[in-house]
């Protein structure tokens, strides 16, 4: 088995570091790395126009370019959360809460290099687990039924609490009005159109990107443009790219903790890598000596979402290489790119095409040390683009969000749509009512219905199976325990003593 | 005066030629293929397929457009409205062109005086998947364990009101076992917990669970079809394996909006069917989806809807799956 490894490695190496294939992924992730960067355009809708140039590549170069476009966004991601407020997909929301508090106090350069550190780091190790475990873990994967589904969104639920640093009620409310924004849709379940008023657009529900650009971009412009003087004052100088020693050791737990979380949560395909960078921020804001810093610029809450958001987007490759069961759109692109070049995903890649399957766990990490390499020198290009004067950033920043949210389903709807978020996010921000519990909710809210009506569906009604199942049981056991964290009158003093926001 | 009467035959001359012209001139600019379902899915596979023998024969970009939503109603809906001018067509389907007329009370779009037919591109068989831990290994097999423990009678489905959540009623139906509908979001998920043993088999397209029956998760019975199917030669098909009366096979078809110039369409047909017997469409279309390329004329496909859309109202019907 061991040495099998080492020459199944090897022959990876050997095909994912040939000239063609190397220049392959140095493109998937200069693409995706300039898509992730720009706000709104994301790597399904990137994949999705190259994957008709890729059916006239062979296989291997094909599946390194759209993985490296795929990681690479994820990288890129993390500068508009960080510089500009400005999460282009869900896994950077809780970058934004700690990265733009430290590019607001001059440490952008710091907060992206964690970033990039964190991730290069979460990378390699995840290659090594894709490619040493891969069919032991995606089994992990079977294991996890609706019951198990629910129980592990009730447990993000009751952790988003902790993503807001503001009143405890309007935490509460926000993710109320989340799940809300979440049932608008066809209810998967009796194909019954919810709050749709007749309009087709919202049949599918609405977008995450829309609801992302318009209350995080277009909000944070509308409240940013009527306090202009103010804004500048806000970019003080930006010092020090490089991290210093102490930093560097302040964030090798958090990037420890956060890719092994990231990890574990990307082998399941039900949303779990989506959950991942959340988990990791909650995690390290109960168990970092730095708590009392969380929302206020701590490099910590950097260091742990970033690192599992690249663990969780690597190890997302786990069940579709193994089992052919894509977790996320993306994926599901992968896997119809494998169907047009004759391969079909399964088991079967690893054994019947050994040099694709290792070669592309190969590539990844030479992907990813590519990634690392090209963004460390853009971070001085990066930090810079705060510095330009924001009449110029914001028409900017608007044309692209547009531009992202258009490329979701070619419709001028979500463009409109995302309008009346911008409104309803520069409202937020007046009632200090903070986005991001929100958008867990959002995300979260209509996964729990689906799985917890799937599990009733099930098992006949009876809800003694969320108890009875023990990974199921474990984790409500645990949202239990933070939720009394959060409500014991004693414990709730001190928790707004260290979360209440001083302004 | 001679000018005159010049240029008048001029213009009659020139008035003729015009209109015969301008078909014959087509296509002057990139033409759209309207995908009403999310890149990478079995339409978009055929779409894209279509498409890249369509842009060589024409000498034009076949652009991809995808519309999702509503079970491909948002891009039908758009087709129906758009030009028809020969620049939109349309990968149409069992759903969007027969389930969706009696499945949606409100269709905003009618799928037969909305539509040109182009060709029906060809049939796609589903299958009987279990899970393969149960004790089966045959349909009979699973019918006498379906009667007898009441605990393995779920079924999964891609969604509900789709041809995999009907053939599952139907089939429950016609072995006279009340089987529970477990709905999901598109097949992968649904795939997921029949392999992880949480719901007992499903119906969905073959090559989408080949996977998983590879790795030993799931277990193929029988295939939906009138015949056998080339990729699983030893699986026998519904009828053989004992249940009568049931053959379910989605299909894919082109189309573009009703009133586009016949001379378009016959050069359409004609071009679509010539890059469908292609050995590149072939290898993508039969090993990677498992189709059974038809490649028909535009009448046949008229007449297989004619056929279609009153059946599957009836089964949409017996499932009590309705959307307003």
């Amino acid at each position: 088995m061991d040495a099998s490894i080492f020459a199944n490695l090897g022959l990876g190496l050997q095909t994912a570091a040939s000239a063609v294939n190397l220049a392959y992924c140095l493109f998937g992730v200069v693409m995706g790395t300039a898509i992730g960067v720009l706000p709104g355009l994301g790597p399904v809708a990137t994949i999705a126009m190259l994957l008709p140039v890729t059916f006239g590549l062979p296989p291997v170069s094909a599946l390194i370019m759209l993985a490296g476009i795929f990681y690479g966004a994820q990288y890129g991601g993390s500068t508009t959360a960080i510089l500009i407020n400005l999460p282009g997909e869900s896994s950077s929301v809780v970058t934004a809460l700690d990265g733009h508090e430290m590019a607001k106090q001059g440490r952008a350069g710091k907060a992206l290099a964690t970033a990039a550190l964190a991730s290069f780091f979460a990378g390699t190790v995840t290659t090594v687990l894709i490619a040493l475990f891969s069919p032991p873990l995606a089994e992990i994967a079977l294991k996890f039924g609706p019951a198990e589904y629910f129980s592990l969104m009730v447990l993000g639920l009751v952790a988003s609490v902790v993503l807001a640093h503001g009143s405890l009620l309007h935490a509460i409310g926000m993710i109320v009005f989340g799940l809300l924004l979440g049932i608008v849709g066809t209810d998967v379940n009796a194909n019954v159109a919810r709050y749709t008023f007749g309009v087709p657009e919202l049949l599918d529900g609405i977008n995450f990107v829309v609801v992302a650009m318009g209350v995080f971009g277009l909000g944070e412009i509308i409240s940013n443009l009527e306090k202009e003087g103010e804004r500048s004052l806000l970019v003080k100088k930006v010092t020090g790219l490089m991290l210093a020693r102490d930093e560097l050791k302040a964030i090798a737990a958090p990037a420890l903790r956060g890719t092994a979380l990231g990890s574990i949560l990307g082998i399941l395909p039900g949303g779990g890598a989506m959950l991942s960078s959340f988990a990791a921020y909650a995690l390290e804001k109960k168990v970092s000596r730095n708590a009392k810093n969380f929302g206020k610029g701590a490099i910590e809450g950097v260091a742990a979402p970033e690192a599992a958001n690249n663990a969780g987007a690597q190890s997302s490759f786990i069940p579709m290489l193994t089992l052919g069961i894509p977790s996320n759109p993306v994926m599901a692109l992968m896997i119809g790119a494998m169907i047009m070049q004759g391969i079909q995903p399964g088991p079967s890649v690893m054994t019947e095409q050994p040099a694709l399957f290792w070669g592309l766990v190969a590539s990844m990490w030479i992907g990813n040390l590519m990634l690392v390499v090209l963004n460390l020198p853009l971070i001085g290009l990066w930090v810079r683009m705060v510095s330009v004067p924001y009449h110029f950033l914001f028409p900017a920043i608007m044309v692209f969000c547009a531009i992202g949210v258009f490329s979701l389903a070619n419709t001028t709807f979500d463009i409109y749509f995302m309008a009346v978020f911008g409104l309803a996010g520069y409202l937020f921000r007046k009632l200090e009512c903070e986005p991001a519990p929100m958008l867990l909710g959002f995300i979260l809210g209509p996964m729990m219905e689906e799985f917890l009506r799937r599990t009733l569906l099930l098992s006949k009604g009876n809800p003694l199976v969320l108890v009875s199942r023990p990974i199921s049981a474990t984790m409500l056991a645990i949202a239990a325990l933070a939720m009394l964290t959060v409500l014991l009158p004693a414990l709730r003093k001190k928790r707004e003593e260290v979360f209440v926001e001083d302004d | 005066m001679i000018r005159r009467e010049f240029i008048l035959a001029a213009a009659a001359v020139l008035s003729c030629v015009s209109l015969p012209a301008s078909a014959q001139a087509w296509p002057t600019k990139p033409i759209a293929y309207v995908v009403p379902f999310t890149a990478g899915g079995t339409t978009d596979v055929v779409g894209r397929t279509v498409a890249q023998h369509l842009s060589t024969a024409l000498g034009q970009p076949v652009v991809i457009e995808n519309r999702p939503g509503a079970a491909g109603a948002v891009g039908a809906t758009y087709t129906a409205k758009a030009k028809p001018d020969g620049y939109t067509l349309m990968g149409g389907t069992i759903s969007t062109h027969a389930i969706n007329a009696g499945l949606y009370k409100n269709l905003p779009y009618d799928p037969v005086k909305d539509f040109e037919p182009i060709t029906l591109v060809g049939f796609i068989p589903n299958a009987l998947y279990v899970n393969a831990q149960l004790p089966v290994n045959s349909v009979a097999d699973l019918v006498a364990l379906l009667k007898k423990d009441a605990n393995v009678r779920t079924f999964a489905s891609s969604g509900a009101g789709t041809s995999t959540h009907l053939a599952g009623e139907l089939f429950g139906d016609i072995v006279g076992v009340p089987v529970t509908h477990v709905a999901y979001k598109g097949s992968p998920q649904a795939f997921q917990d029949v392999a992880g043993g949480q719901v007992a088999f499903m119906f969905d397209q073959l090559t989408a669970g080949a996977g998983l029956v590879k790795a030993g998760k799931l277990k193929l019975l029988a295939v939906t079809s009138p015949k056998r199917s080339p990729l699983a030669p030893e699986t026998p098909t519904m009828a053989e394996a004992g249940v009568k009366d049931f053959e379910m096979v989605s299909w894919q078809a082109v189309y573009a909006p009703r009133g586009t110039p016949k001379e378009i369409v016959k050069r359409l047909h004609a071009e679509i069917v010539k890059g469908l017997k292609s050995q590149d469409a072939r290898d993508k279309l039969e090993k990677g989806i498992s189709m059974e390329i038809v490649a028909s004329s535009p009448e046949e496909l008229t007449a297989l809807m004619q056929r279609e859309i009153p059946r599957w109202a009836a089964l949409v019907k017996k499932s009590g799956a309705t959307v307003d």
